[in-house]
């Protein structure tokens, strides 16, 4: 049930997808791999919108020369744990929801408890290792990813959903090399909303997630466009009888199991 | 393909160092599709284009 007060925060999306919907973006729990230029404005717009539970992971401390661009990092945190600053910020924006901050290097050996009974991961982190481990870990459970990345003006985001769609693996076989990477906040903001913007739709049911799709913007020209991308029949990650695609039901059935039962 | 994989090596000059390596091939995880479906590294000398297919080639980023 929705609270008085939190009947009047949301009342301008409730006209959009009724107190139903709201409801499940209140029931939801969501993963976020990382609080830096991606995880930012993931957070803050996952947090205004009412998602109940906000699991936020990263392992840094706020550094000059990430204010550019991790807009829920300022000045005054410099120093400070990420997670620690991110989540004061979220409080602040909306106390009616739960936010539990963990500052961890996800990796092997935590990466299934971190994780643990989120509805959806996404993908905020700044390197391909630990995405493809996040993969793996969304495979294995059936919880949907949804993935971005981002460098200079151009961005990439794409939905995975487990035994359904390509997975991380299938799209991007080689991971690209890892560097200090150039990149302008505006580029963080676009990909961010729109890795935002599908967890909503997800959770709310609705279709035409970017499912088999790869989204590309391109910030120098303001093209964006989709790709159409398919599995592989030898993904070494979600290929049938591989050891971390899960039991071939496909997807976890979320509170509601929102993405078969789409709202009207 | 392979003739039109030349031609943008040509094209892009000094910029082609994203799409490819020194010796002019690929680089490893550069996405090459075409009509959507990906293009294997080794059909990429054999396969004939046909009016209208669209190839897209790109670089895949990924910083946060």
């Amino acid at each position: 049930m929705l609270l008085e007060r939190e009947r009047e925060r949301y009342a301008r999306q409730i006209l959009l997808f009724g107190e139903e919907g709201q409801e499940r973006l209140k029931d939801a729990k969501v993963f976020i791999a990382g609080a830096g230029g991606l995880g930012c404005p993931i957070a803050l717009y996952l947090a205004v919108a009412g998602i109940g539970e906000i699991h936020l992971v990263d392992q840094d401390t706020v550094d000059r020369t990430n204010l550019n661009r991790q807009v829920l990092h300022w000045e005054s945190d410099i120093g400070e744990l990420k997670v620690r600053s991110a989540e004061t910020k979220l409080r602040e924006a909306n106390p009616d929801i739960r936010i539990k901050a963990f500052a961890a290097t996800i990796d092997e050996t935590n990466v299934r408890n971190l994780v643990g009974g989120a509805d959806l991961i996404v993908d905020a982190m700044d390197n391909f290792p630990t995405r493809y481990l996040l993969n793996r870990e969304a495979l294995r459970g059936g919880v949907p990813l949804i993935h971005g990345a981002i460098r200079g003006f151009d961005g990439q985001a794409t939905t995975i959903i487990p035994g359904r769609t390509a997975c991380l693996e299938c799209i991007f076989p080689e991971a690209p090399p890892a560097e200090v990477f150039p990149v302008v906040g505006t580029t963080a903001g676009v990909i961010g909303l729109i890795q935002a913007n599908e967890a909503i739709k997800y959770l709310l049911g609705k279709k035409d997630l970017l499912a088999n799709r790869l989204l590309l913007w391109d910030g120098l020209t303001t093209t964006l466009e989709t790709y159409t991308v398919e599995r592989r029949l030898d993904c070494p990650a979600c290929s049938e009888g591989c050891e971390h695609a899960g039991q071939g039901e496909g997807v976890r059935p979320v509170p509601g199991d929102p993405w078969k039962q789409p709202l009207a | 393909m392979g003739a039109v994989l030349s031609a943008l090596r040509d094209r892009a000059g000094s910029g082609s160092d994203a799409i490819f390596d020194g010796s002019g091939g690929l680089r490893a995880h550069v996405i090459l599709m075409r009509n959507g479906k990906r293009v294997k590294r080794d059909e990429l000398e054999t396969l004939v284009l046909a009016d209208g297919d669209e190839v897209a080639i790109f670089p895949p980023v990924a910083g946060g």
